[in-house]
Order: structure tokens, then sequence, then C-alpha cells
């Protein structure tokens, strides 16, 4: 399914503070928040929704979080029901 | 199209701020999304006026004045509101308004008064309720809850367009915090959920030019 740019971005930014190491899902999160921050001027996280029981963290305009899956931290599309993208970290 | 409100804004406090913080987070709630309204196309361009001119009164520099915009009103549906909303959503765009200018704007006015989202997030009770607005996790992350309104069988258009005027809401909430009290008269974010409420939508295409769009009839 396809990024957007900008989600593109936000995540290689965060990728990147991490240095490709797999984190907890606090990391990965301050990771975002920053990357975030980076990227867009008051730039702001939202809580999406959850699956499994977890917080779904991310972007409300596309819908792209990230969320502590069962392989790890996931990049998820929420549209309805959370489809899983990729691994996060 | 409307969606059941996510919470009830009177069951929040909002010090200073909360009968203004309360009546916008109402009006956001009562909007009816897209729906075909009978009101004059002068009473759009008029909201978005006003917005500019409070935008302009806080800054100059980066908002014109009221007078120098090139405005002007365009009906459809969704897919001509699909198409107004392409460029904002291409890979390509240089300039968000919303993302931009607008998160600019909301931002200088919060650091000018004083405040900000995380000092007013550890100000709220744990665990987080989503009328809080946002709230700051153990790791000293911020997140926003916000209101989105879940709109069931809405098509790609509508959900992106109010994803996207949802900012305003939270910057509409987030002056009226700064401010710390319910005098919403230089709140540039007020009459844009106004028009919002009076099914108006409009798209910034420059920092000159703007296009009111409304549902076709």
């Amino acid at each position: 399914m396809r990024i957007s740019a900008r989600d593109r971005l936000v995540i290689e930014r965060a990728r990147a503070k991490l240095a490709g190491a797999r984190v907890d899902f606090a990391l990965a999160v301050r990771a975002l928040r920053e990357a975030v921050e980076e990227t867009i001027d008051d730039g702001r996280v939202f809580l999406l929704g959850s699956a499994g029981g977890e917080p779904i963290l991310g972007s409300l305009i596309s819908g792209v979080g990230i969320v502590d899956g069962a392989r790890g931290v996931e990049l998820v599309r929420v549209a309805g029901a959370p489809i899983a993208l990729e691994r996060f970290a | 199209m409307m969606a059941p409100p996510p919470f009830d804004p009177g069951e929040y406090d909002y010090g200073g701020a909360t009968l203004s913080v309360r009546q916008i987070l109402r009006a956001w709630m009562e909007i009816d999304w897209l729906a075909p309204n009978a009101h004059d196309d002068a009473a759009g361009l008029d909201l978005f006026r006003a917005h500019q001119a409070r935008a302009h009164a806080f800054d100059p520099e980066r908002f014109v004045a009221p007078e120098a915009l090139a405005l002007r009103v365009e009906r459809g549906g969704t897919a001509e509101l699909a198409a107004l909303c392409a460029p904002l959503r291409g890979d390509d765009s240089r300039r968000d308004w919303k993302l931009g200018e607008l998160k600019r704007l909301s931002r200088d006015h919060a650091r000018a008064r004083g405040w900000s989202p995380e000092a007013y997030a550890q100000t709220r009770p744990w665990p987080p309720r989503p009328g809080d607005l946002c709230f700051v996790m153990p790791n000293g992350a911020l997140i926003w809850t916000g209101a989105y309104p879940k709109l069931a069988g809405a098509d790609d258009a509508t959900i992106f367009y109010v994803n996207y005027a949802h900012g305003d809401l939270l910057d509409a909430c987030q002056w009226q915090l700064a401010r710390g009290d319910d005098d919403t008269s230089t709140n540039p974010f007020v009459p844009l959920l106004d028009g919002y409420v009076r099914g108006f939508y409009p798209v910034s295409l420059d920092p000159t030019t703007a296009v009111i769009f409304r549902a076709r009839g």
C-alpha cells in the first residue's frame, strides 16, 4: 500500500534515530514524535485506535501509524481495521 | 454526514477557557459534513475573510490582508472535492496551508502566550480521556486524541478533508487554552469552524488564493 512522501520522510527520520535497532514501543514512539516535529512545525502524533489491545499512534491525515505488534513495532494503516504495512523497528 | 459525538464536552474543565472550548467542540461535533446548504456564497467568503483578518492581525508578514485575497466559490460533489484536494495529497506538494502557515500561526500564538501542550497535558488526570485532547506518555511523548468524527460510509475525499479540517479544531481549542479565557474575537480558527458548520470548506491554493468549496445541492 502506498505511503505518501511526507509520511515516508517521517518514517525514515524516525528509523535513522533508532539506527536500525529493534527497540521497544516507547523508544519507537519517542523517535516518531521527534521525527514528526522535525518534519512539520508543531506536528502532532495522534492516537489512531488500537490493535490487539495496543495503541496505534501516528498521522490522523494519512492514517499511518505504529503499533506494538507480535513481531515488534509495526507500521500500519488505519482505514477501518488496521492494515499491516511493514516492520517499523 | 454526521457522526456520534466522541465525548461530551460538558464533562470537561478547560480552566479559564472552559466555556469557549466546550462551545468550539460542540459546534464541531454537530457539523453535517459535505451537506448542501442554503447560505449565500457571501457568507462563506465573509467567514474566510474574517479568518484571514485575524491571522493577518497576529502575523501580518505570513498572512496577507483579506483585501489582497483572491477568493472564489466552487460547487461540486466528492469527485470535485477530491480534485481540489489532490495537490495537498500529492508527493510533490511544496506548500501545505494547514501543516504550514496555520500550524505555525497556532504554535507562535501559544509560545507568545507562554503556553505549551506538554505543560497543559501534564495538568490532566491519568488515565487520559478523549476530551482532554492530548496526553503525555510515560516516556514524555505528547500524543493527541482530538475529536475526530467516525463517519460511517464516508468516501475517501470526505475522510481526507475532515481529517485535514480537524487540525483547525485543535488549533481553535489551543488558541483559547493559550489565552486562558473565553474571548474568541481574535481566534483565527473560529471563523473556519463556523464555515464548516455552515457548509463552506476552504482550500488555500497559495498565500493569496483560496477556493471555498460547497456541496452541490
